[in-house]
């Protein structure tokens, strides 16, 4: 085990995305293949680790093994049933902190949502700032119009709920784009398994005073996903759970 | 007994029951914070005269069926808080058992590029 080079892991929870996964992590290794010398992502030693949550094609990661260079290694964890995002960002957190020893984690949607490109600036943020975590915030100029009306309000909606919540100021709610070190990942144990565990971890991060940082990030709304599952509808269960925290674990 | 202290009295058990269900839920100092407090408020509101008068006629149960209605809504309404508390525990022992499985059975992808990133560059 080396001991100067700092180990990063990438967190990815999946659940039934079939192509949407094999294009985002293209994507991805691509991206991190991409990487200069001189960039500060490029010193880390990667890991991918991946769960897949109880999908009903389980995830085959072989194929793009070429892609996934950039990697140190790569490690599929399954689900043997369906348990929620957060319960197999728990796994996932577990796995990186216990087995691989990892120092940093990025959490990022399987779904390709996400830019794996906004890394950069993230752990720019997180190392300037010298800060816990980084949370990604959509709200910037440059994507703000591109966020569907209803869901823009229903956000904002989250957002002032979580204040109430939480006591963060944060620009967003409910961002799957995240990046912390070490200190952070050995107070996380999330409890909420569904998609709630967003708010329980800035519970956590308020509860332990753990210093933050928003960094702008692209999200990507297509037809496609949206019918997939970021629909209004979804939007109004995580409303839901949120409500939920707030009666059974505000105590 | 006076029927104001009566009075406060039964509200102190409602706001009791409903702290019960917090505390059970998750047992935490806010909990006893929010307890202390709103005792402390009911008794000084229940020493005023004027609004003894408003609890008074309010949570003034004479008559048996009123008990045990209000007795039954109690139950009901902290069984219904405390099933979800008990599923809740149920989903994060499942979600535990199902994860200790998915960490011992591991598939590692060696992806070629073990080399320090360091030597890379």
């Amino acid at each position: 085990m080396d001991l100067k080079v700092p180990r990063l892991a990438i967190l990815l929870p999946t659940y039934n995305e079939g192509s949407r996964l094999y294009s985002f992590l293209e994507s991805l290794g691509n991206f991190l293949s991409s990487l200069e010398a001189g960039q500060d992502l490029r010193v880390f030693a990667k890991y991918l680790v991946i769960v897949d949550d109880g999908s009903a094609v389980p995830v085959e990661i072989r194929p793009l093994t070429t892609k996934l260079v950039a990697f140190r290694s790569v490690h599929l964890l399954s689900h043997a049933i369906n348990l929620g995002q957060g319960a197999a960002l728990q796994t996932a957190l577990e796995y990186a902190k216990t087995s691989l020893d990892c120092d940093y984690f990025f959490t990022i949607d399987a779904d390709g949502q996400h830019d794996p490109a906004d890394m950069t600036a993230m752990l720019q943020t997180m190392m300037s700032r010298k800060v816990d975590i980084v949370f990604g915030n959509r709200f910037n100029r440059e994507v703000y119009g591109s966020i569907p009306y209803f869901r823009r309000l229903l956000l904002k909606g989250a957002i002032f709920f979580e204040l109430f919540l939480t006591g963060l100021k944060l620009s967003d709610s409910h961002n799957g784009y995240r990046m912390f070190g070490r200190k952070c990942a050995n107070l996380i144990l999330l409890r909420q398994t569904r998609m709630a565990h967003a708010t329980e971890l800035k519970q956590i991060v308020s509860r332990n005073k753990l210093t933050y940082a928003e960094s702008p990030v692209h999200i990507r709304y297509s037809r496609e996903l949206m019918e997939k599952g970021q629909t209004n509808l979804n939007a109004m269960t995580i409303l839901k759970d949120l409500f939920r925290i707030y009666i059974f674990q505000n105590g | 007994m006076d029927k104001t202290l009566f009075a406060a009295v039964q509200l102190m058990l409602v706001f009791a029951l409903l702290i019960d269900w917090i505390f059970l839920a998750r047992p935490g100092r806010r909990a006893w914070v929010l307890m202390l407090i709103g005792l402390a408020l009911l008794s000084l509101w229940a020493q005023l005269e004027s609004h003894g008068k408003i609890i008074t006629r309010l949570f003034e149960l004479e008559q048996p069926t009123e008990l045990i209605v209000f007795g039954l809504a109690g139950i009901l309404i902290r069984e219904f808080f405390l099933s979800r508390v008990r599923h809740m525990r149920l989903e994060n022992q499942v979600a535990d058992m199902v994860r200790s499985l998915a960490i011992r059975d591991v598939r590692i992808v060696p992806t070629g590029s073990e080399k320090d990133p360091d030597k890379q560059q």
